[in-house]
Order: structure tokens, then C-alpha cells, then sequence
């Protein structure tokens, strides 16, 4: 027994060091593979803004600190630490030296420092943000002057600007969504901030409207309305002050469901209608000489551009469902892009081109799928038996902003693109549909 | 006369009767005694059970002194299957090489810890191996077109040879856990097919000694950052087999 053990351990040592020799001999080692990471949000420290005179009321440098606050955490990627647990001080001093340890043993990531002063009847900050975690280099330095009624708009700058200098876009607290609510009776267009407050109506036509649309400048929006009469027509109107004004470079003796700009703002993708089946068209912002794209017996709907203009994203039924195509800008090159379940619709174009996200039916209720306008990747998006309908990207891709019955009443849902960080928006004061995020302010 | 004669002798008759009479008694006595004898034997037999119980009921006495535990017993037959392994281990085998091999070698590993000492438990012993190891070691040198082009391989075992000891393959495992916690991604990276390679210098406790270095970038350097970010954030990472200089892939999906 101890002479076959002790072979078995000499045959053994052998092998092992046949085995060591060769990994010692590649002369390298092997390679840790690091994927799906798991942290879902830097930890933000955020210290109370420093008033350097002239004095700036105390509650409106709290209100700034507070929408900073709610604007980094909004952007699903930080999340604000207590400043009870601050080993450092809760108040910036850009004089007193930075002591990095006080803020990585509290595992904070990033640290938010900044001044507030008056500038005539304005308000004007100067802050940095500070990788913790990378040696406390300083990742930006900004100045920013606002007007003083505007505390939280300067706020959600900021945060915005801090998102920016961990992922190199810009969050998106300070955007807005249009979106159609009969919150006043009709279904009337309405504006959001993207966190979900200011909403106003912005047409009181106590008529039928639809399918809000931006142009990409944010100042102006594309809609529907059967206040005319009675019929869709396509109407414009400034963000701020004015009221709708109909295309009446369209023929006004057809039906016109549905307008969208093309990125450059120059350009409209116009539904239609022709011989009783409706068609896409491209036609100038004017609507003078609409170009029929489609041409033929079935339903086509739904258009949506190419963040580069060079195709549209639509809805047909010409295989006899709904389901999703896309087709060059001139019309050529139809090719179907969705095969799942038997009805697709609504796509829109993600802003960084990488993805089409749809709503489909799947079983009795609608889904949010994304797409990629190859067709080669579809994925589920979001899920739920009351149905989600009517997705739109928020201008940096990272989110997508949709209509849900999950509460009774539709309310509006974001999500990002990961499926993660889904949050209600609006809450139970009407049907809130089709909404439209809007592009980031100037 | 006859009649005492008759007497004399029957009396003597009956004396030898008695006598053969208490011969036969006698006699039986003992041949009972030594067929009835192992039928008492249990009786006598019990009493070391006893005296055993007696003894743990006493009280505890000092602590007792531990004592070396007898060598472990070779191994059983059925892990004797040695004279077939080394045929199996060829430098490339074919992806059809069956995963117990790496069993059985942790296991003989194991014994031959045991044996000089080591109690240290093997980190293999809580996970099952990898399902699909790669059988290439990657160069140090050229590690992005190795994990490029056996990107299962890579995913599934962190790009280990099969020659590589198995805390190697634990280590690449725990290292990967534990920087994958403190990665955080921005949701827009997510479905993107970005690759960063980067070169961490660790200690031997772990502590990463200097920047981490990017040898082949994604093409977004914000990933990049965050990439960095991470390892930075993951110091110290657990303690490596050897100190030096160790290849990180990162892949926002496992793809």
C-alpha cells in the first residue's frame, strides 16, 4: 500500500510540475475576463454650495443643493450620499485643502463642490467635481450664470453636467416631454420637465390632439388636430407663447394623421392618405409638395427618422400585420425588421442610431422591445399585463420614456435602456399618452 | 458362612456401585461444567463495556492533548486511475476533454496538501469548475487577439490554460467577482460592444501598486474611465498567486 501511495505521489509531484513548467513557460497569465457589472450607481457626495458673497438667501442655496440632489439621482447613475454620514465638511471651501481619505472611507465615488453668489438679478455658480475614486483628480471645473428665479434650472445644469463628466453625455433632468393628457377634459398637448413637474397644457383647443412631435431645436412641436374641422390636420406651434398654426401648404381637402421632423429640422415624414390607404410622405417644414414615399393598398404609418436622416423607421400591415419596416429616406430599400408575435408598432429611432424601440403585442398586452436597425438583435424592454405603448428616447439614448395603464389611469413610465430604473412619472390626473421627450435645451 | 459371604459380597457390589455411581456424577459435573461454560462467557465479557462507561461518565479531566490523527487512508480505488490521466492532459487537447480530470486533479492535489501539511480548503471545493475552460494560455503580450478570438473560452474561465494551478483559477474567479461589483456602467454602454484590455500591477496582499494601465482602448473613453475606475475602487484586490502584472478584459455584456 505505502509503495503504491508513495508512486502515486511521486507520479503525481511529476505531472504537477510538467503542468506548473508549462503555464511558467507561456511567460504570461491568464487573462481576468470582467463583464455584466453588477454596481448599479456611483455614490455622490454633494456638499452644500458655498455662498461667497453677494449673499444669496440661504433657502435658495438649499433649493439649488436639493435639485442637484434630485436631478443626479433621477439620472439612475448616482446616488446622493446622506451628508450625515460626511466625514468631511457639509459645506464647500475651496480654500481649505481637499482630504481625499474623508470622502473614499464613506465609498464616495464623486464629490460636488461649488460656490453661489448674485450677479445682478441673476445667479451665478462656479463647482467641480471630483473623481474620489481615481485620486480625487478633478474631472471638470464650470461656471454658470442663471437667472435667480431659475434656482432649480441651475440646479438640474449641474447634475447635468456632472452626469457629463462621468459618461461623457449630458443628463437629462433638464429636458422636457410633451405628451397628450385629457387631464382637463379633451385630449389636449401637454409639457413636462423631464422629472415630472411644471406640467402646462399648451393648446386648449377642446378638440382631439395627437402625436406630438419635436423639432429638433426644442422650439417647436409637430402635432395633430381635429379642431378644423372634425378631420386630422397637421398643426405647429412655438414651445413657448403662440398657438398652433395648421400646414396649409397640405391639402386641406385630405386627412393628414401624423407629422415628424427630420433631425435637421427642415424636413417633415407627413402620413397621409391616398385612395382610401394611408401613405408616408417627406415634404419641406413648409409642407409645400409632399413626396409620397409608399405606394400601395395597405396601411402605413408611425414614421420615424434615422438620427442621420438617411432612413425612416415605419409601420405597415402590407403582410397582412402590423409590424415594423425601414426604408431609405427616398422610399427605396423597404425591408421588414420585425418577425416577432403578430403586431408591432410605434418604433422610434434611438438618437445615437444603435437601436429602434417598438411596442409590441405579445400574448393580450403591449410590450416595449428593442430592435437594432439591423434586425439582428430584438429584446424585451419592459413588461407588464396592463400593456406599456407609445416608447420615446430621451435625447441621450439612455432612457426611454412610455405610456402605461399599471396604476388604472395611463400614466407616463421611464426606463433605461437596461430595463433598470423604471419610474413613474405622472400620477393619476388623466389619461397621459404618446409622449415625446424633447431634445436637450439650448 | 454363605450368607456372609453372600453380604461381603454383595456389600461389596454395592460399594463399587456407589462409587461407580459418584465416578459418573463426578464425571458429568465436569463435562456439564464444559458444556454450559461459553453460555457464562457474555456475562464476563461485558465488563470492559462497562468499565468504558464508567470512564466517560467521569468527570472531565485535564484537556487532553491532541494527538497526531492517524495518516489518511490512500486514496480509494476508484480515484485510481492514474496510469490513464497523463494521456488525457496533452498540451492541446481537443474541447471534448472531459472536466474530470481537473476533479480528480484537485482531489490528488488535495491529499498531497494534506499530506505535507497544508489545511489550507481548496477554493474548488465550493464551485464546481468551470464548465468550458480554454486549453490557451494567453500570452501576456497578445492578450487581445486571444481573448478575441476564444471569447467563450475567456468568458467562462477568465482565459485559463488547463495547465494553470488551480489558485490561479480561483484567484482569476474571485478577482473577477470582486471587481465586477465595484464596476458601475452607465446604461447607455451597456449593449455596446466595447472592449478595454488593461494590465493591473498587484502586490502580493492584493493592493494595486501604481495606475492600472490600458494597453488596448475601447474607443470611448468614458468606458475607458470607468474601466479604470473600477479597478481603482476594487483596491486591494485578493491576494494573487504572485505578485506582478495581471491582464483585466472588460465587456460591458458576456457576449
Amino acid at each position: 500500500m505505502n509503495v503504491r501511495w508513495n508512486f502515486r505521489r511521486a507520479f503525481m509531484g511529476a505531472w504537477l510540475a510538467v503542468g506548473l513548467t508549462g503555464y511558467a513557460a507561456a511567460q504570461g497569465r491568464p487573462t481576468v475576463v470582467v463583464t455584466d457589472p453588477s454596481a448599479t450607481s456611483y455614490r455622490v457626495a454633494l456638499q452644500t454650495f458655498e455662498d461667497a458673497g453677494p449673499r444669496v438667501d440661504a433657502a435658495r442655496v438649499k433649493r439649488l443643493r436639493d435639485s442637484m440632489a434630485e436631478a443626479l439621482e433621477f439620472s439612475g447613475l448616482f446616488t446622493v450620499i446622506d451628508p450625515k454620514a460626511f466625514l468631511g465638511s457639509t459645506e464647500t471651501d475651496f480654500n481649505a485643502r481637499l482630504d481625499c481619505g474623508d470622502w473614499s472611507q464613506i465609498r464616495a465615488d464623486a464629490l460636488v463642490q461649488g460656490e453661489v453668489r448674485s450677479a445682478g438679478e441673476g445667479l451665478a455658480v462656479e463647482y467641480r467635481v471630483i473623481d474620489v475614486a481615481r485620486a480625487c483628480r478633478s474631472l471638470r471645473r464650470h461656471r454658470y450664470r442663471g437667472r435667480s428665479r431659475d434656482v432649480v434650472t441651475v440646479g438640474r445644469r449641474v447634475a447635468d453636467d456632472v452626469v457629463a463628466a462621468f459618461t461623457g453625455k449630458p443628463g437629462v433632468s433638464s429636458t422636457e416631454i410633451a405628451f397628450v393628457s385629457n387631464r382637463s377634459g379633451k385630449p389636449e398637448i401637454v409639457l413636462m420637465d423631464a422629472m415630472g413637474g411644471g406640467v402646462r397644457a399648451i393648446t386648449k383647443a377642446g378638440s382631439i390632439n395627437q402625436f406630438p412631435s419635436w423639432h429638433p431645436e426644442g422650439e417647436e412641436i409637430v402635432y395633430t388636430s381635429y379642431k378644423d374641422d372634425g378631420r386630422p390636420h397637421i398643426f405647429v406651434l412655438a414651445r413657448v407663447g403662440r398657438s398652433g398654426r395648421i400646414l396649409r401648404a397640405l391639402d386641406p381637402t385630405q386627412s393628414h394623421y401624423r407629422a415628424v421632423f427630420a433631425p435637421g429640422g427642415q424636413q417633415l415624414a407627413i402620413v397621409g392618405t391616398a385612395g382610401g390607404a394611408s401613405e408616408i410622405y417627406s415634404a419641406p417644414r413648409s409642407g409645400r409638395s409632399p413626396r409620397r414615399l409608399t405606394n400601395n393598398r395597405s396601411i402605413d404609418i408611425s414614421p420615424s427618422w434615422s438620427p442621420d436622416g438617411s432612413e425612416l423607421a415605419f409601420v405597415s400591415d402590407r403582410t397582412g400585420s402590423p409590424q415594423v419596416y425601414v426604408m431609405k429616406a427616398n422610399g427605396s430599400g423597404v425591408r421588414r425588421l420585425t418577425f416577432n408575435g403578430g403586431y408591432n408598432a410605434s418604433p422610434a429611432w434611438s438618437p445615437d442610431g444603435r437601436w429602434i424601440v417598438y411596442e409590441a403585442r405579445v400574448g393580450g398586452q403591449f410590450d416595449i422591445w428593442l430592435v437594432d436597425p439591423a434586425g439582428d438583435t430584438n429584446l424585451p424592454l419592459v413588461s407588464h399585463p396592463r400593456s406599456d405603448e407609445g416608447p420615446s428616447w430621451s435625447p441621450d439614448s439612455r432612457m426611454v420614456v412610455f405610456s402605461s395603464a399599471r396604476r388604472g389611469t395611463h400614466d407616463l413610465y421611464r426606463v433605461d435602456i437596461s430595463g433598470k430604473n423604471l419610474r413613474r412619472i405622472t400620477r393619476g390626473a388623466g389619461d397621459d399618452k404618446s409622449p415625446s421627450w424633447g431634445p436637450y435645451p439650448r | 458362612m454363605s450368607a456372609a459371604t453372600f453380604d461381603w459380597e454383595s456389600g461389596r457390589r454395592r460399594g463399587m456401585r456407589r462409587t461407580v455411581l459418584i465416578s459418573a456424577v463426578a464425571h458429568g459435573a465436569v463435562v456439564a461444567a464444559f458444556v454450559l461454560a461459553p453460555t457464562q462467557g457474555p456475562d464476563r465479557i461485558s465488563l470492559p463495556s462497562v468499565v468504558t462507561v464508567n470512564l466517560v461518565a467521569a468527570p472531565p479531566g485535564p484537556a487532553p492533548v491532541a494527538r497526531p490523527r492517524p495518516r489518511p487512508a490512500p486514496p480509494a480505488p476508484r480515484k485510481i486511475v492514474l496510469p490513464t490521466r497523463p494521456e488525457r492532459v496533452v498540451p492541446v487537447p481537443t474541447p471534448k476533454a472531459p472536466p474530470k480530470v481537473e476533479e480528480d486533479y484537485d482531489e490528488l492535489l488535495k491529499k498531497l496538501r494534506a499530506d505535507a501539511g497544508e489545511h489550507r480548503p481548496d477554493p474548488l471545493e465550493r464551485t464546481p469548475p468551470p464548465p468550458a475552460p480554454s486549453y490557451e494560455p494567453e500570452p501576456l503580450s497578445t492578450p487581445a487577439p486571444t481573448a478575441a478570438a476564444n471569447p467563450s473560452a475567456t468568458s467562462a474561465g477568465g482565459g485559463l490554460g488547463q495547465l494553470a494551478p488551480p489558485e490561479v483559477v480561483a484567484w482569476v474567479r474571485d478577482a473577477r467577482i470582486h471587481v465586477r461589483r465595484e464596476w458601475v456602467l452607465a446604461a447607455g454602454f451597456r449593449f455596446q460592444q466595447l472592449e478595454t484590455h488593461v494590465d493591473v500591477e498587484l502586490d502580493t496582499d492584493g493592493s494595486v501598486l501604481g495606475e492600472p494601465k490600458i494597453v488596448r482602448r475601447s474607443g470611448n473613453p468614458w468606458y475607458d474611465e470607468s474601466v479604470v475606475r473600477a479597478i481603482e475602487k476594487s483596491d486591494p484586490l485578493p491576494a494573487p498567486p504572485e505578485a506582478g502584472r495581471w491582464p483585466f478584459v472588460f465587456r460591458p455584456e458576456d457576449y
